[in-house]
């Protein structure tokens, strides 16, 4: 994957292929988008905030016991 | 001011990366960036150093300088209030790093997550520390704080930190290619799956920072540091083929690629920095140990301060590539001192006489000449590091709070954080005396272990170093006590103290007991690190040059990459008259370990009897070079020259050393006996 743009000018991201084509962007993401670097978690979020995506797997791979203690302390306040 | 070679210099570390993880994923065309690299560069193993402990190592490479002199001593340090200790700070750091050096000299240059880099310096670029990347302890859908001072400068604040990465930001498709059947874990009794999230996380904000600079920063040198791979490894190595002993067979095949995943994320996120940097960028690429991925995987992990770091390998990776830089050859016996060094070179700039390392020349497409000055930390001018009043030495400032407590000036920390307090500050006082030891200076050492060991007696490890620099001072007797003393404590003999006595009969020259230990820690654990090298070293004196040769021929089995081990099967083999065999040992461990005078030397002696003169009066120059006392070596030129190579002017100059500075010398050292 190649980007065509710089990474903070959002509105005109487009992420191309190796053979020049435009790079649908999942909304679940890729390693090959975090490899990308700035320009590929850009264009992912931009994709995500499209689509209003939530993702499926963040209680799965989210840390349990920072989520407990803030609920703990909300809960306290 | 020498030729400078390279434009732009980007220097890229990965901590833990090990060329025996990495070659058979290149094999198997899995890592493209690296190999493409190689294929156009030099590469070779970059030694380590002792402690090898992450903040110390890295602190070296930024500085060409060993931990005494940098202050960077351990993952913690007192804070400057004295009440709790704290992961160790930029602040810390009492020398120039080669960022402030090449700013010093008008470069703009960009660090990125450097350890330890908190908090951020003032350099002319951009500087993101190592706390930037740290988020999850934040709740998910919490405001994503972050540390202050972790970014210079402010104006681009926000914009890096809108790049981070929460692991909770990961789903299955970043996931599955670690953990293929990711979904069938069971996350309430095994939380491996947000270990690796963790790890990927922060590696891609790293990299989104640098990347992100990259694009819209200036930059002539950037530092980037990436310490996934230590974590994959620290994680996951006992997972990875093959199946070690005692990993249940379900977990080896859930987590037996992580490890080599995590390789292939970092050659992905390279090929991106390499396609950013440009052509004519220099691009060094380096670990700052390796990690050990084979039948060498120690079966536990020591209970105490740093040990997890008995999973380091001494041997870390280097790979440069760029305008100047040779195209697919090796390099051999480069040292992480030698990173600072050779960026000075590369930009023309000289190496200070203060550096413990020197300039990589043979990784250079042509000769150089070397410029040399006193010392950068007296070149005046702004250099990016933080004032002197926010600059601190957590140490000596222990020391202060520790009187102003016992005048009663202050209370002191509770219990439980004053025995934090101690143990950091112990522990760092043992990392200084190793690093002394390892740099042969045994004298600088000795102190600290004596007083470590009376404060701690119980302490093993202080105590079997302690006896260890006796013996190297000679002073055989006083290991001795030592070692029967912690035997007493213990109350039962382990190999180790089996090892450490025979290395002391060895040095009392009781040959005989020196064996007959060493075999007593064969029987208990054949696989000791350094247990038949001293067992060949024994045998070498004892002129057995065949069982010399056994035993070393079984160390080069355990790791074939130990110098020691090819340096004493060499010996063995010239004192039975094979030449050619023992040249190809010798030049083996002069190839892992460049700086080695005695293998310089006997290499010499074996070219000798081999009849290729001139190389042996290379072998002997680099030896005096190394090591210029050793008079044998200067005889040996002083002939070579006169009767085989017909320059009488060097052999002159060798002769005139001779009387000049040895001879002194030896009348010197017969004074001070008498």
């Amino acid at each position: 994957m190649k980007k065509n743009s710089k990474s903070n000018e959002r509105n005109e991201l487009k992420i191309l292929t190796k053979e020049g084509k435009e790079f649908e962007v999942p909304a679940e993401g890729s390693l090959g988008l975090l490899a990308l670097g700035a320009v590929g978690i850009q264009a992912w979020r931009k994709k995500q905030r499209e689509m209003n995506y939530k993702n499926p797997n963040e209680n799965v791979i989210v840390e349990k016991k920072v989520d407990e203690k803030k609920k703990a302390k909300d809960n306290d306040e | 001011m020498s030729k400078k070679l390279a434009k732009k210099v980007l220097l890229i570390g990965w901590d833990a990366a090990d060329w025996k993880v990495i070659h058979p994923l290149i094999d198997s065309g899995k890592m493209p960036a690296l190999e493409k690299l190689i294929n156009t560069g030099v590469m070779g193993n970059l030694a380590t150093l002792d402690p090898p402990l992450s903040p110390m190592l890295w602190t070296s490479i930024a500085t060409g300088k060993t931990a005494d002199k940098h202050g960077i001593l351990g993952f913690t340090q007192p804070d400057p209030e004295g009440k709790q200790i704290r992961p160790v700070l930029s602040t810390s750091r009492k020398v120039k790093a080669i960022w402030n050096i090449l700013m010093q000299e008008g470069y703009k240059t960009n660090v990125v997550g450097w350890w330890p880099s908190h908090p951020a310096e003032p350099v002319n670029g951009v500087y993101v520390s190592n706390f930037y990347h740290k988020l999850d302890k934040i709740p998910l859908h919490a405001p994503r704080k972050f540390a202050q001072d972790s970014i210079h400068p402010k104006r681009i604040e926000k914009m890096l930190m809108s790049l981070r990465v929460h692991p909770g930001d990961l789903t299955y498709a970043h996931l599955l290619p670690f953990v293929p059947d990711a979904a069938s874990v069971d996350q309430d009794k095994d939380r491996r799956l947000n270990s690796v999230a963790k790890i990927i996380a922060e590696a891609a904000t790293v990299h989104a920072a640098a990347t992100w600079i990259m694009e819209n920063e200036e930059w002539d040198f950037m530092a980037v540091y990436y310490d996934a791979i230590d974590h994959f490894s620290h994680g996951f190595m006992n997972f990875h083929p093959p199946r070690m002993k005692g990993i249940h067979k379900k977990m080896f095949e859930r987590y037996k690629g992580v490890t080599n995943a995590g390789y292939m994320f970092h050659d992905m996120m390279l090929e991106r920095l390499i396609e950013l940097a440009g052509p004519d960028t220099t691009i060094i690429l380096i670990s700052d140990h390796g990690f050990h991925s084979d039948h060498l995987r120690p079966r536990g992990i020591p209970k105490e301060p740093a040990g997890p770091a008995v999973q380091h390998r001494p041997y870390g990776i280097i790979c440069m590539n760029g305008p100047h830089i040779q195209r697919d050859e090796l390099i051999f016996g480069s040292t992480l001192l030698d990173i600072t060094p050779t960026i000075l070179t590369l930009f023309g700039l000289p190496v200070a006489r203060d550096m413990d390392g020197k300039p990589l020349i043979q990784a250079f497409d042509e000769p150089i000449k070397l410029d040399t000055i006193k010392s950068w930390e007296e070149v005046a001018g702004e250099c990016g590091m933080h004032p002197s009043d926010k600059r601190q030495d957590p140490w000596a400032e222990q020391d202060a709070l520790d009187q102003l407590i016992a005048l009663g000036y202050i209370e002191p920390p509770d219990e439980n954080a004053q025995k934090a307090i101690d143990r950091t500050v112990n522990e760092s006082k043992f990392y200084l005396a190793r690093v002394f030891m390892h740099s042969r200076k045994m004298k600088d050492a000795l102190p600290i272990l004596e007083e470590l060991y009376e404060n701690f007696p119980e302490e093993q490890r202080y105590a079997l170093r302690l006896a260890q620099c006796y013996v190297e001072l000679n002073r055989t007797a006083d290991a001795k006590k030592i070692v029967d003393e912690t035997v007493k404590k213990a109350k039962k003999r382990t190999p180790s103290i089996d090892l450490l006595y025979g290395r002391l009969f060895l040095a009392e020259g009781n040959m005989e007991r020196a064996i007959e230990s060493l075999k007593n820690a064969e029987q208990a654990n054949s696989r000791l690190p350094g247990l038949y090298q001293h067992l060949g070293q024994t045998y070498l004196r004892m002129e057995r040059w065949k069982d010399a040769e056994q035993a070393f021929i079984k160390a080069i089995s355990i790791d074939r990459d130990n110098s020691l081990s090819h340096y004493g099967i060499g010996l063995a083999y010239l004192r039975q008259d094979k030449y050619l065999e023992a040249a190809d040992e010798i030049l083996t461990a002069v190839g892992l370990t460049y700086f080695f005078p005695s293998a310089h030397y006997y290499l010499g002696e074996t070219l000798v009897h081999l009849g290729y003169y001139d190389r042996a009066a290379e072998a002997f120059e680099v030896c005096v070079a190394q090591s210029p006392g050793i008079k044998k070596a200067h005889l040996w030129l002083v002939d070579l020259y006169k009767k085989h190579l017909n320059k009488p002017e060097k052999a002159e100059e060798h002769e005139r050393f001779i009387v000049e500075k040895i001879k002194s010398e030896e009348k010197k050292h017969r004074k001070r006996k008498k």
